[in-house]
């Protein structure tokens, strides 16, 4: 932003001067906000160290230390639960102003502690018998608990992330695809049910207006399960009575609410999901080449014909 | 030189800035308002995500449109075919230029998309052509002369900042590749030339970045800058000198087995972050903060290859204690601000909100989904992007 940019807005009245002095402080950099360093710094903190801490677990686990690591451990996360806990906002319905970035990552270092302490209790103690998936849903239960009571939304993520895993999915859709998600039966169909229920809770949450500010990353963490799941079961299990529509449905619902919340990574995951379930299901009638050829066109140029024309349809109300 | 009509481009940008200040609280709501309606433009410049819908569609569009000129002309001559795709690739730079000026386009997806693939096909005929016409064919440098002026001419016209990065690294390789064929004594100078590289082109650009006449390309230069960083430390870095010696050399080197001067690119790889960050606070400077940041992580992670010095997941815990701590203690530090340092968010930067975080957290510090089998170790882990025992 140039100088005489500002100039311009306050002889044009826009800003006031107040306004551009503060904003050529800024742009000069007599004023140079460490934010985004430093929060980058703390998550790099914690991904490290956990991660450091995850392995030094394992591979110490029958020497001498491995006791002593637990108890650290243990330790640590309970000073660091501690040192929220003093801090933590009141309870709101709404997003409550945050403690600091500290406060956030501190938060975030406890919870994943607590879930590397869980694993090994397991592991080591066998505290869930056979039931081992138990170590996955504890930790994301409290993390659901705690993500609500302290107000975090990175723990929210953590909490879902955690769920998919215990049903034996996950969040992330690069690691559906490796995963060969297609195969199993049992893991399409636990695929929709999670989808469906986080994104129903999210709704019906969002409705009542409880922490509406959580819904965005429940919903996206849900749909993507969820539209990954009807494609699968689309690919997979034949079936295209039940999963087409489906996917459908979903598009639909992606897109009315990208409309409503002006959202459009719910539009970019909608018609991109959906194009290629609907290529999917054409797949039988396009066999030439050149009739893949037009299709591509005519489809494509569609879709980019209805946003490039609409964008008032697109655009709030 | 450049497509775009940059008096309209300059007030489309005021709007979104504004609209930064906005969301930061700077100005209200109708201030917003007003500046929006005073900067309004007939560009077509749509958010980040329905330019990337556009982008995807537009390119599988264009799959179509190509896939059937190939199949009407037929080529059967794979000379033939690399001729077409010169012609069609140069066609499309017209249909290009027509589109973008009719439909008031200003990165808009579908014009990238039209970029990049005319780009590809061109460069691509061009560069077959030339393997054609040398038997045997022989790769090298020539190539990579051939690609650079189209590259350039695209990234200037469209102040493209893909097609940028591909320009620089176009023109890293038109230096580097030749040296990096010759003998194995001059072989040995390539990380201390891409260093060069790196280093003399961003003093380069930081020398002309305030320029006027450059305005139109900030963003590019911007780029130039953050690869230039990039090239100056992989050039120091222990791993990459390592590693791409092997490759060049065809061997593997085993572990644990060093390279000539090894003890000078533990050195850089360790000191350069440091420079970086130091050199980033005292000149206010967030891209070299943020480089040095990421660089800092990156030399943590090449200590797979120090192992005889500590060990890695022993190096791994110390650096994330040591780097959490240290942003613990400046938070404390800067409590008040102190000259000018603040660890407010003063300014919201655009797409670094709570929920792109919260998806980052979810994808890189989340379980690892569980297998049908019970795992080898603890069930559910976290953190640390799903960390198996064996690294």
């Amino acid at each position: 932003m140039r100088k005489h940019t500002l100039e311009t807005l306050l002889k044009e009245g826009l800003i006031t001067g107040d306004q551009q002095s503060f904003l050529s402080r800024i742009y000069d950099k007599s004023v140079f906000s460490l934010y985004y360093e430093l929060r980058t710094m703390l998550y790099f903190g914690v991904l490290l160290f956990t991660a450091g801490i995850g392995i030094l677990v394992y591979r110490n686990i029958d020497t001498i230390g491995h006791q002593a690591i637990i108890a650290g451990l243990a330790g640590l996360a309970a000073i660091a639960f501690r040192y929220a806990a003093k801090r933590r906002p009141p309870y709101s319905h709404r997003e409550t102003e945050s403690p600091g970035s500290l406060y956030e990552y501190v938060l975030l270092g406890a919870c994943l502690l607590f879930a590397t302490i869980v694993g090994y209790i397991q592991y080591q103690y066998g505290i869930f018998g056979t039931r081992w998936e138990l170590s996955a849903l504890i930790p994301a239960v409290v993390f659901l608990y705690i993500a609500y009571a302290f107000d975090h939304r990175g723990v929210l993520a953590l909490g879902i992330a955690g769920l998919a895993s215990w049903l034996g999915l996950t969040v992330s859709p690069a690691e559906l695809m490796k995963q060969g998600i297609f195969s199993s039966e049992a893991v399409i169909f636990n695929g929709l049910v999670f989808g469906i229920v986080i994104c129903g809770v999210a709704f019906v949450l969002d409705r009542f207006g409880i922490k509406k500010h959580f819904t965005f990353t429940a919903l996206t963490l849900g749909s993507n399960v969820l539209f990954v799941a009807c494609l699968a079961g689309l690919f997979t299990l034949g079936m295209s009575l039940l999963f087409f529509p489906l996917l459908m449905l979903c598009c639909a619902g992606g897109i009315i609410f990208a409309r409503r919340e002006q959202s459009f990574l719910f539009l970019l995951l909608s018609c991109v999901y959906g194009y290629i379930g609907v290529t999917y299901f054409l797949s039988d009638v396009l066999v030439e080449a050149f009739g893949i050829f037009f299709y591509f066109i005519v489809s494509c140029g569609i879709i980019i014909y209805f946003i490039f024309n609409y964008k008032t349809f697109l655009a709030k109300r | 030189m450049i497509i775009y009509d940059m008096r309209l481009v300059e007030k489309l940008q005021v709007a979104r800035e504004a609209k930064q200040w906005r969301n930061s609280g700077i100005i209200p709501s109708n201030q917003y308002d007003a500046i929006k309606a005073a900067y309004t433009t007939p560009l077509y410049s749509p958010t980040l995500f329905i330019r990337i819908v556009l982008f995807v569609f537009a390119c599988i569009a264009l799959a179509g449109v190509y896939g059937i000129v190939f199949l009407i002309v037929s080529p059967d001559h794979d000379t033939t075919f690399a001729a077409l795709l010169v012609v069609v690739g140069g066609l499309s730079f017209f249909v290009l230029e027509r589109v973008v000026k009719t439909r008031q386009l200003y990165k808009a997806g579908i014009e990238e998309a039209m970029l990049y693939v005319a780009l590809f096909l061109t460069i691509a005929g061009i560069v077959w052509l030339y393997l054609e016409a040398t038997s045997p064919p022989r790769t090298g440098v020539v190539p990579w002369i051939l690609a650079l002026p189209l590259l350039i001419w695209g990234a200037v016209r469209f102040a493209d900042r893909l097609v940028t990065a591909g320009a620089y690294i176009c023109a890293l390789a038109v230096v580097l590749v030749p040296l990096s064929e010759s003998g194995p004594v001059t072989r040995s100078l390539l990380p201390f030339v891409a260093m060069l590289l790196g280093l003399g082109s961003y003093f380069l650009v930081r020398k002309y970045s305030g320029k006027k006449f450059l305005e139109p390309w900030k963003d590019c230069l911007f780029v130039i800058k953050m690869l230039s960083l990039a090239v100056l430390y992989c050039g120091g870095n222990y791993f990459v000198v390592r590693e791409g010696n092997a490759a060049l050399m065809g061997y593997e080197i085993p572990e644990g087995g060093n390279i000539p001067f090894a003890f000078l690119f533990y050195i850089l790889t360790a000191l350069i972050p440091v420079a970086y960050i130091v050199r980033g606070l005292m000149i206010r400077d967030h891209l070299l903060l943020r480089t040095g940041l990421i660089a800092a992580v990156v030399s943590v992670l090449t200590f797979r290859y120090y192992f005889h010095v500590v060990a890695p997941e022993v190096a791994l815990t110390i650096a994330g204690a040591v780097m959490f701590l240290a942003a613990m203690f400046s938070l404390r530090f800067l409590k008040t601000d102190r000259n000018g340092f603040t660890h407010r968010n003063i300014l919201k930067e655009k797409l670094k909100d709570l929920n792109a975080e919260g998806l980052l957290i979810s994808q890189t510090l989340g379980p690892a989904p569980q297998p049908a089998a019970k795992p080898p170790q603890g069930g559910g882990e976290f953190g640390g992007g799903g960390t198996t025992g064996s690294w």
